[in-house]
């Protein structure tokens, strides 16, 4: 008996070994392609679940594998709201895709550099697949409107990603709509044109008895509006701050020009931003800010909202979605003649300095990092940038490319002046505080911009004061990794002093930090002068 | 046949066939045998790999005294960037340093231990000492050292004696003034450049002397950077304050370069709208029209 059941339990064995080793080698020959050749799978990650990339990809990656038959590509979408954790877990564990987006999204300058390939090298040669366009001969950085920069990391100094398209900012319109109401195709170029049509849309609906909502608000769309009107009352005062040479203010240029009392809370051009921010509050929902990116997208995919403000990006989901046709226009500002917000205005902002983004880098883990860069490489030559364009409707990035008719609308508008500021300008989390807190006071009916203003008066200087130490914080750290990251770089020249690269890369180090010490002495002196008016103050 | 009373026979055999089969698996096994050398170690500081870095000095072994002392630096530098940073890492630099510099203060490991002791006593320390920081700064400068990291120095020196002047006008003048004599010691461009642009932009931004503030930055923006967002802004402050001064020539040229230069610069469109302004080449009006 207990031969028996040793000859079974031996025969099972051996029958699981046989099985297994029969799937390791159907395994094996999967992995070679009809030509003989090992099979080489790449596998690319990205958060544009926006409708029409992933198809565009697929398409690009068709036309790749057709090419190169051993290559198999797949692409990895991860929703945005959990793509930084998936992504930490990937680089951590050794498991990441070959080719992941790069761009914010918790790809830090250390993540980069650590879990990246530097791809300055490839950035600097011809890109074999723009052979037989007016693109052949040129470095690969030179083949995209920007030179590349949305692959370029300015703390590493190095290219790592390869980007495929660019944004920008609108308001998108139902045409359908608009006809309905105003019985013409005309699209509003001035603010006083908008908010008229914003006026007659709401008459419209009040006439009909289905109400239109002149805008789609949400706490995400709304800002892109709001930020650029309040900016462009800032516009003439923001060019005319400050010493020679400066034409933003940003940065420290920021908390400096409040504490010198260049400007203050009650200076006409704030006054008249935050006016005109409660007047196009007044033609969005009710409660928009309590609403989310998809709520106000639902409201004008299904025709109840004329317009939304929203980036280039969503033009591709907007098409699959809505069941009208559509155009997209510049964020309107007033016109230097308006009555009531003509007086601080310069004219339309500049998009000049828009650069590539959905850059694309190459993880360190890849099994087959040459195949990845090629692929990449064939992504980003001329001819697929068109097609990319075509099937997905966004913007290209390589020079030569034609807008698609569905991309007219949103191409890079060159002309135009610098921006003005608002009240609260990126990396300002205590501001940002104060400021979103009151907020509601700005917009509802029964509240007002001296309420408003009111509100924020007693904290906002702190809270300049807080940001400003945060920022300085932030800067000398940054400066004392770049100490070691220089002496790394120097270290390198006096290794082999025929290393051309290395000696290019010592003279950019050198630039950077120096630039970085001017802020960090302007940001320290401007954290000692808003202290010493807080003291003041509280004397 | 498989005896009862000695099963381990053919369970060995099949464990054997099993094992074999890993092979199979398709699994990389890494190449450990990477070639650690000076150049490598600082290659992995450049890409703020500074552990692998330290780790990469610590278990070098050098030929030369030279290599020997460059190592000993690399060992120190590396320690100001490990994270977590700890008062233990920056006193172990410092310490490093100091006796990379007492052992020869003049070679090239003297020299740049020289530069990051400065640095430390300026920014890693706990309490920063800048007055130190600057004189050790000056001391090097005034050996002429021909390298342009060591050369930023000199614009650490202007930065720490304007800043320390303020918008105090006639203090920034005089700072101004003892600073001139520095320009003298630098050999490389990137340091010349960078200290012109140092005292330039830091008397601009402290509202110092205007004529002076352009006469630093024409230097500077002489000697192109490698960043064009600074070569940008160098082009451009040289023709504003131009446009300041009444040198509308001078204004003229610049802001030229500047449209030309940089078509992808948001503040494109503005210069040229400044440029239609100006007055005609050979008129002297005073205006400094910038409306559209």
């Amino acid at each position: 008996m207990e031969r028996t059941l040793n000859a079974i339990g031996l025969g099972l064995l051996a029958l699981c070994f046989v099985i297994a080793l029969g799937r390791i080698v159907w395994k094996q020959s999967e992995r070679v392609s009809e030509d003989g050749q090992q099979i080489v799978e790449i596998r690319l990650a990205h958060w544009q679940l926006e409708g029409g990339i992933r198809e565009a990809l697929d398409a690009l990656a068709a036309e790749y594998m057709k090419l190169h038959p051993h290559v198999r590509i797949s692409q990895i979408p991860i929703p945005e709201r959990i793509y930084k954790n998936w992504l930490l877990t990937q680089l951590v564990g050794g498991t990441a895709p070959d080719i992941i987006q790069i761009g914010g999204m918790g790809v830090s300058d250390e993540r980069l550099a650590r879990f990246f390939l530097p791809l300055t090298e490839t950035a600097q040669v011809e890109n074999p697949y723009n052979k037989g366009t007016p693109l052949e001969g040129l470095p690969l950085r030179d083949t995209f409107f920007d030179g590349m920069m949305g692959g370029f990391n300015s703390a590493l100094l190095e290219y790592y990603g390869i980007p495929l398209s660019a944004y920008t900012l609108r308001v998108y319109i139902n045409m359908d709509l608009l006809r309905e109401i105003t019985g013409s195709d005309r699209l509003p170029s001035t603010y006083r044109e908008f908010i008229d049509l914003c006026n007659q849309a709401a008459a419209y609906g009040e006439k009909t008895g289905q109400p239109v909502i002149p805008m789609a608000g949400s706490r995400y769309n709304s800002p892109i509006l709001m930020v650029s009107l309040f900016a462009s009352q800032t516009q003439r005062l923001a060019r005319d701050l400050g010493p020679p040479g400066t034409f933003q203010i940003e940065g420290v240029r920021f908390s400096s020009s409040f504490v010198n009392d260049e400007w203050t809370l009650d200076s006409p051009q704030i006054h008249s931003g935050l006016k005109i921010m409660r007047e196009v509050g007044q033609k969005m929902q009710p409660g928009f800010m309590q609403v989310t990116r998809d709520d106000a997208s639902f409201y004008f995919m299904q025709g109840k909202a004329l317009m939304i403000a929203t980036g280039s990006w969503d033009s591709s989901s907007i098409s699959q979605q809505a069941r009208f046709p559509y155009r997209a226009f510049r964020i309107p500002l007033p016109g230097q003649d308006d009555p009531e917000f003509g007086e601080y205005v310069l004219g339309f902002t500049s998009e000049a300095g828009v650069n590539t983004g959905l850059a694309l880098g190459v993880t360190k883990t890849s099994k087959h990092p040459d195949a990845a860069i090629d692929f990449l490489l064939f992504l980003a030559s001329q001819q697929m940038n068109q097609k990319f364009t075509d099937i997905s409707g966004w913007i290209p990035s390589v020079v030569g490319v034609p807008p698609s008719e569905r991309t007219t609308d949103f191409m890079i508008l060159t002309d135009g002046f610098t921006s003005g500021f608002t009240l609260v300008p990126p990396g300002r989390p205590d501001i940002s505080r104060i400021v979103n807190n009151a907020f509601h006071r700005l917009i509802a009916p029964e509240g007002s911009v001296e309420e408003f203003i009111e509100i924020i008066r007693p904290n906002y200087l702190k809270a300049h004061a807080t940001d400003t130490d945060r920022n300085l914080l932030g800067l000398q750290s940054a400066l004392q990794r770049m100490d070691v990251q220089m002496a790394g770089t120097s270290g390198m020249v006096a290794a082999d002093p025929s290393d051309q690269a290395a000696a290019h890369r010592l003279d950019m180090i050198i630039a950077s930090s120096n630039s970085q010490e001017l802020a960090s002495n302007n940001l320290k002196f401007v954290a000692e002068k808003i202290k010493r008016r807080l003291q003041n103050k509280a004397d | 046949m498989l005896s009862p009373t000695c099963p381990s026979r053919p369970i060995a055999v099949i464990v054997v066939l099993f094992l074999s089969a890993f092979p199979l698996l398709g699994g990389n096994v890494e190449n450990s045998d990477s070639k650690v050398s000076l150049g490598s170690a600082w290659q992995q500081a450049t890409r703020f790999l500074f552990r692998e870095a330290h780790n990469e000095f610590k278990s070098l072994s050098t030929e030369s005294l030279e290599d020997e002392r460059l190592r000993q630096l690399g060992l120190a530098v590396t320690l100001l960037g490990l994270q977590p940073r700890t008062q233990g890492n920056i006193q172990n630099a410092e310490a490093s340093l100091r006796r990379i510099i007492s052992e020869n203060p003049s070679d090239s490991a003297g020299r740049f231990a020289r530069f990051y002791l400065a640095r430390l006593l300026e920014t890693h320390a706990a309490s920063p000492d800048p007055k130190t920081a600057r004189d050790m700064y000056y001391e090097l400068l005034l050996e002429r050292p021909a390298h342009p990291m060591l050369e930023l120095a000199a614009a650490r020196i202007a930065y720490h004696d304007l800043y320390s002047a303020g918008e105090d006008p006639e203090k920034l003048s005089a700072a101004e003034a003892n600073l001139r004599p520095l320009s003298e010691l630098l050999e490389t461009p990137a340091g010349r450049r960078e200290f012109h642009s140092a005292v330039a932009n830091s008397l601009n931004e402290l509202n110092g002397d205007r004529s002076a503030a352009l006469e630093h930055i024409t230097i500077a923006a002489s000697i192109p950077s490698p960043l064009p967002q600074i070569q940008s802004m160098n082009i451009l402050l040289v023709a504003e304050l131009a446009n300041h001064l009444g040198k509308y020539d001078i204004a003229r040229e610049y802001y030229t370069k500047f449209a030309k230069e940089f078509q992808r610069d948001s503040r494109n469109y503005s210069v040229r709208k400044i440029l239609e302004t100006l007055p005609a080449p050979s008129t002297r009006n005073q205006t400094h029209g910038t409306d559209s």
